[in-house]
């Protein structure tokens, strides 16, 4: 049978309820998939990416739901990608599950993920799916997870894998 | 903060056993308007296609077929978003399984997705699949997508080969798609 080819990069615990990044990605994968648990430092908040330090150049489509409603938005020109707005963000104490499927990664085109959030508050809360943009041709060597509540608060774990 | 061993370790990979998933093939289209996995082995539960792609006109839809069969056995859901627009709709007696329509212009914006085909080898079932996909252009609504599907194939043949085509345009360099097998 064929190697497997799902393969851990890296784990990452925040400490500090500070960012979590990946630095040094290896460009020998198709894609890469990051998957995070965890909560935020103060809530309630959006999960945000970025790729080698870029705070420009990102954009996105979301579609969201809360516990009564399903909507979709989008922005243009950001510092960051996000995912998770209006009702499906993440909290201080329930984690969360959010994933970003990168495409392409060590490519010369411009690069496209796709991303979740699910996040369940036992009564509020909300599930999230978003296709992101970076318009840069430059491989990805680097990802950093940040969120609008400071980061992530210490003991959240983010694990990457090539694909 | 709290966690359940159990979630986390579940969550990690969004359920699945990361030694069990295997690349089977990959495809590097430059031109033409379709791409085909043929000669799947039956020796996996499940298969997912991962896809990174360009084409040369803007506005396609992304197809598939399996084993070449042409008929109407396929059949499809979506609920999509573009710009602030929340839709769904859905398809019956399709020559060909849609599982979304991607706006936008694309010979410089990869459309990515993922597509999952359940319990391909059965020779007793149906076919089900999910597909998560989309496009973003920087641009408003009407120019990018996001897409959440389920398709059906009526059939149960066991699937031995995959196409995935456009709407007619051809794909352009840069577009990537790969089969893998899950056991």
């Amino acid at each position: 049978m064929a190697t497997a080819t799902y393969v851990p990069i890296a784990t990452v615990t925040s400490s500090s309820n500070g960012p979590i990044t990946f630095s040094s990605i290896p460009n020998t994968y198709t894609d890469l998939r990051l998957v995070l648990v965890g909560t935020v430092p103060s809530g309630l908040a959006q999960a945000r990416f970025s790729y080698n330090g870029a705070s420009t150049n990102f954009s996105g489509t979301s579609l969201e739901a809360d516990g009564s409603s399903a909507s979709s938005a989008s922005y243009t020109s950001g510092g960051y990608i996000t995912v998770g707005t209006n009702n499906s963000e993440l909290s201080t104490t329930i984690p969360g599950l959010v994933t970003l499927d990168v495409f392409s990664y060590a490519g010369s085109t411009y690069k496209t993920c796709l991303a979740t959030m699910s996040s369940d508050l036992n009564g509020s809360g909300g599930v999230a799916r978003t296709v992101n943009l970076w318009q840069s041709t430059a491989a990805i060597t680097s990802i950093t997870c940040t969120s609008n509540g400071g980061g992530w608060k210490t003991g959240t774990t983010a694990t990457l894998w090539g694909i | 903060m709290s966690l359940t061993p159990g979630i986390i370790a579940s969550s990690l990979t969004g359920h699945l056993v990361t030694s069990n998933f295997f690349k089977i093939a990959t495809v590097t289209p430059t031109s033409g308007t379709s791409v085909t996995f043929s000669s799947i082995p039956n020796t996996y539960k499940s298969l997912q296609v991962r896809f990174s792609f360009l084409t040369a006109l803007n506005g396609y839809q992304v197809l598939t077929s399996f084993n070449g069969d042409s008929s109407s056995d396929y059949a499809a859901h979506w609920i999509y978003a573009y710009g602030s627009v929340t839709a769904g709709a859905g398809t019956t007696q399709s020559s060909m399984q849609s599982f979304g329509f991607v706006a936008g212009t694309s010979t410089t914006y990869p459309t990515t997705g993922i597509i999952d085909v359940i319990d391909y080898a059965s020779t007793s079932k149906y076919k089900t699949v999910r597909t998560f996909n989309g496009m973003n252009n920087n641009g408003s609504a009407g120019s990018t997508e996001l897409v959440l599907a389920s398709g059906l194939w009526q059939s149960t043949a066991a699937i031995t080969s995959l196409t995935i085509a456009t709407g007619g345009t051809a794909f352009a360099t840069g577009s990537t798609f790969t089969l893998y097998g899950i056991s």
